[in-house]
């Protein structure tokens, strides 16, 4: 019925004249496209406005585009928020109304929506959000190189050993010049990118310039997954019977905690009783792999809450924990940022770990991902967060809080540390190693 | 004698591609081993055709003798005499031996579905497991003549490995499902403590050579982890596993068993080890292990990453290790064969085939396939890593069952699962087809899908498991019945199949926001250890009282302790 009413109410539309027939159906699909945003928000972000809300804000930046003023009416209203079918038909006339000569089109109109909300929102393509995901799943799968530029050209900056330019005879410093045919020469890095990625097993034909050599190499490549390991090969350093451990954690990935076992395996028998996880610099969005990573660190218990839209979830760790017995440290900084965070503050709260370096980045939120209309195009919002303790008030807008560690130099130390030629990061490691030794002397081992 | 190896096995896999008619099994089942003689002489429990097989070492074949209608468990009082179990008939059999043949002396009734079977030489008497029933019995052998039921001790769960600690004068019995271990006091008779451990499936407990730990073999099921593709291929969610637990915290009931002990993972990325089962030290830093699941013998220290693992026969199990020809003993339970290897080139060195020549069925072929790791991406898990020998873990899986992560569900057992569609907590598959088809995929994460022939062999398999009979109290049962139909239950677990095809709005909503669940079928339910979509019930008492699963006021324990009895054989 509602259906026809609109149906008619369009034709009336028609009739007068004010807009040609294909703008309509543009009508029609950019409000499809604005509702269902609207509804993955409501849906997926952690703290969304009320459709009210969103609704006025559209209005704003709608009329903002047309260069007008808003109407004093058309705000939307409790009973058209109700209902889908209003809604979509309040939708509908705002854009009717909006639909200027400077045209804005609501692609762009979704994309300023979501700079409006909290939370690090933001739109992304969804082959790069895939990519994303495989990453943080250690299952990237690519040529396995990192992409540079050099004088407007594409080049391999970086070959990842054991990839498959590198099992094929690439090197780092071939410029790329033809991918599949194509002249990549004058492209984008992006562009050349999106040349470059494609299905595991799948072949791409290279055509690379390396110096010294006259004419093209051609080298055909087998897309597979490319070998990235989670964090660097270890350190000990060694004191009277007091051995400790420190390794570098680069990515928060789902091969970190079987690096960690193999790590825990390797140091067995070498009288090393605490180890440093330096996660500086170090984020991920992904609050599972963080979640993966403190069950694997925390002997049993309780060690946060999972927040989403549709709830929260206790988070309680198995009891079995690697490097048991031994005392631990992670190192943050001010790029120790989302889950990171939260792994950081958990295992000082529940393993006792001692944190060393700087004030963290003070926003302890994953994000999730969920695709929009058409497929092509991810909506990514806060999705979970991980609290030592639930907060009170679980409605309250999103407020982050940094970690700060409790060994820390503070700028006049680092100065005079510069001054006088030494490396911040070295003092800083040296003051972690003391403060673990303290700690394993005076037999305390992390309530394992 | 050099046995061509590679001839054999291709004699055994030849019998069993051939295709035969849905049908009862000819496979015997080697399901226990023993040494006697000073490790001349073999003796074999099997399973199926309830035989022992007793084999002189210097000879090629054994000698049958049937004594029962299953071998569930076997244990050697000394060489001339044996206690077995019968797990159908549920008695306890004393065995004489004489030359390679055995013949019954005498029998004894014991609490249902008696299996696993252990010697204690200082009462001599057997302590024996009944897993169903939730019993170990004490059974006093008289003047080794007869058998004598002295004492029983009820268990919280099912019982299934058991190892004595002969000093100290305790059992240690382990849960044959999930994660429990509980010791039991043989001098008070009584149970001592219950603990849990992050496990599930303990396949075997043995003592170290030092003598101060327990080792056992289990799967550990990560409840932070769930079945997506990295979870699986990192080694996150399930995995194998040998613990050490400490005998003096085994002792101690106040003491936390974890803590302490030593865990070590089987298995890498890339190389899973699906179900462990038997474990034999060999030296303090060399063990030997059988992986059911790989069909495979590994040799490791557990401290070392290096792992020497090689190819056996179909689901090798019991092994044991005889010291006179310095070789381990497997027996291959679903290739019916017994291997020998040799402990110097850990190299297998002889197979005896114990039904050489039969075809096998469908069921068998189905069979082979639910206890194959090689049914999921990098043999990391079988069917049975979860569906405990068809059963179930008692855990609940963040899976994709449900079409998405995040909401775990709880493990079904697939004892009695024929004809309860739709599948899945949310009812949408609405074949068992499809759902194998989307646990393959979703979970276990096999790459390719299963061939039509060997969909239809498992799901035969599947098809043919049926939960335990358990014994009930007629009159308690007949007031559940009553009762059953009185609370109106019937309107979604309606009588039959004691489900329906819907799904409702129970009151229950899980993490992802989903409200409306099919009602599991009530068949077997008494098995269970948890109860609803994701086990938040641990019994009926609480599903009922607590969860207000569908009654309009509370239930007295006389009306409880009635419907569980009802529940325990809905269709008698």
């Amino acid at each position: 019925m509602f259906d026809v009413i609109r149906a008619l109410l369009i034709a009336l539309v028609f009739l007068v004249g004010s807009l040609k027939a294909e703008s309509y159906n543009l009508v029609i699909d950019e409000a499809a496209l604005l509702q269902d945003a609207i509804q993955q928000i409501e849906r997926n972000h952690l703290r969304p406005p009320s459709r009210l809300e969103l609704a006025n804000r559209l209005r704003q930046l709608a009329w903002e585009a047309a260069g007008e003023k808003p109407e004093s009416d058309g705000k939307l209203t409790e009973v058209e928020a109700r209902s889908e079918r209003r809604f979509r038909s309040w939708l509908e006339n705002l854009l009717f109304k909006t639909h200027q000569d400077e045209y804005e089109n609501a692609l762009q109109l979704r994309e300023k929506l979501v700079a409006t909300l909290s939370g690090r929102c933001q739109l992304v393509r969804a082959k790069d959000y895939h990519v994303q995901e495989q990453i943080a799943g250690s299952r990237y799968v690519g040529v396995g190189i990192r992409l540079g530029e050099r004088k407007g050209r594409p080049v391999v900056s970086q070959l990842i050993e054991g990839g498959p330019l590198d099992l094929a005879g690439g090197a780092n410093g071939d410029e790329i010049h033809f991918v599949d045919g194509n002249d990549v020469r004058n492209a984008s890095v992006r562009d050349t990118v999106d040349l470059l990625r494609g299905p595991e097993g799948s072949l791409v034909d290279l055509h690379l310039a390396r110096r010294g050599q006259p004419g093209l190499i051609h080298l055909q490549v087998q897309r597979g997954v490319v070998p990235i390991r989670a964090m660097g090969d270890e350190k000990i350093i060694e004191g009277e019977g007091t051995h400790v451990a420190y390794v570098d954690v680069k990515l928060l990935q789902a091969s970190l905690v079987p690096e960690l076992r193999a790590l825990q395996q390797k140091l067995t028998g070498q009288r090393v009783r605490g180890l440093i996880l330096d996660l500086r610099g170090v984020g991920g969005d992904d609050a599972h792999q963080a979640r993966i990573l403190l069950d694997a660190l925390i002997p049993g218990g309780d060690f946060g809450y999972l927040v989403r839209r549709s709830g929260s979830q206790r988070l309680v760790a198995g009891e079995d924990a690697l490097f048991p017995g031994m005392a631990l440290a992670a190192m943050v900084d001010e790029n120790t940022v989302g889950p990171m965070e939260w792994v950081a503050a958990s295992l000082r709260e529940h393993r006792g770990a001692i944190l060393a370096g700087d004030r963290t980045a003070g926003f302890p939120f994953s994000h999730h991902g969920t695709e929009l209309i058409g497929g092509d195009t991810v909506l990514i919002q806060p999705e979970a967060m991980l609290a030592t303790q639930l907060p009170r008030d679980t409605s309250a807008p999103l407020r982050p809080e940094a970690v700060q560690p409790e060994i820390s130099l503070g700028k006049e130390v680092k100065k005079e540390i510069l001054k006088g030629g030494y490396s911040i990061d070295e003092i800083l490691l040296q003051e972690t190693v003391y403060a673990l030794r303290k700690r394993i002397w005076s037999g305390f081992a992390n309530g394992i | 004698m050099r046995a061509p190896l590679s001839l054999l096995l291709l004699m055994v896999m030849g019998a069993g591609s051939t295709l035969l008619a849905e049908g009862s099994s000819h496979l015997r089942v080697p399901s226990s081993l023993e040494i006697l003689d000073g490790g001349n002489t073999i003796l074999v429990g099997l399973e199926r055709s309830g035989e022992i097989a007793l084999l002189d070492r210097s000879e090629e074949t054994p000698q049958y003798s049937a004594v029962a209608e299953e071998i569930s468990g076997i244990a050697p009082v000394h060489d001339q005499l044996f206690v077995a179990t019968d797990g159908v008939r549920h008695r306890a059999l004393l065995l004489q031996r004489e030359g390679l043949k055995v013949h019954v002396v005498d029998e004894l009734k014991l609490p249902h579905h008696p299996q696993e079977v252990i010697h204690d030489p200082v009462e001599n008497a057997c302590w024996i497991a009944s897993s169903w029933a939730r019993t170990i019995s004490m059974v006093e052998i008289l003047e080794e003549e007869g058998l004598y039921l002295r004492h029983r001790v009820e268990l919280p769960f099912e019982p299934g490995q058991m190892l004595l600690l002969e000093e100290e004068r305790r059992l240690v019995v382990a849960d044959e499902f999930g994660g429990k271990v509980a010791v039991l006091d043989l001098e008070a008779r009584s149970l001592e403590s219950v603990r849990s451990l992050p496990a599930h499936n303990i396949r075997d407990l043995r003592l170290s050579l030092d003598g101060e730990r327990v080792l056992m073999t289990h799967q550990r099921l990560n409840a932070n982890a769930r079945t997506s593709f990295p979870d699986i291929h990192w080694g996150l969610a399930l995995t194998n596993a040998v613990r050490a637990l400490r005998v003096e915290d085994l002792l101690d009931p106040r003491r936390n068993l974890v803590h302490r002990s030593d865990l070590w993972l089987v298995g890498d990325t890339g190389a899973g080890a699906a179900d462990p089962h038997d474990l034999i030290p060999l030296s303090p830093d060399l063990h030997a292990l059988t992986l059911a699941g790989t069909d495979e013998l590994a040799f490791s220290s557990f401290g070392d990453p290096d792992v020497t693992r090689l190819s056996l026969g179909n689901r090798p199990t019991a092994m044991v290790f005889n010291a006179a020809h310095l070789e381990l003993i497997v027996a291959n339970s679903l290739s019916d064969q017994i291997m020998f290897v040799d402990l110097e080139t850990q190299k297998i060195h002889q197979v005896l085939s114990l039904s050489a020549g039969e075809e096998s069925s469908a069921r068998d072929r189905g069979e082979r396939l639910f206890f194959s790791g090689e049914l999921s991406h990098d043999r990391w898990m079988s069917c049975h890593s979860c569906h405990s020998d068809g059963h179930s873990n008692g855990l609940v899986a963040d899976t994709f069952g449900d079409g998405a992560f995040g909401a775990a569900k709880k493990i079904p057992s697939l004892l009695g699962v024929t004809g309860t569609k739709p599948f899945g907590w949310l009812g949408n598959k609405p074949s068992l087809e499809v759902q194998l088809a989307g646990t393959l995929e979703g979970t276990m994460r096999r790459s390719l899908p299963l061939t039509d022939q060997e969909s239809a062999d498992l799901l035969t398999f599947v098809r043919s498991l049926e939960p335990p009979e358990i014994p009930v109290d007629s009159q308690l049962h007949e007031e559940g019945r009553h009762l059953f139909t009185a609370l109106n239950c019937t309107r979604c677990h309606e009588p039959g199949l004691w489900t329906s095809q819907e799904v409702y709005d129970v009151g229950m909503v899980d993490e992802l926001g989903v409200d409306q669940f099919n009602p599991p079928s009530l068949k077997g339910t008494t098995t269970q250890r948890i109860l609803f979509h994701d086990g938040r019930a641990v019994d009926l008492e609480e599903a009922l009282n607590v969860h207000q699963h569908q009654v309009d006021r509370e239930l007295s324990e006389r009306e409880i302790k009635a419907l569980w009895e009802f529940l325990k054989q809905p269709g008698s």
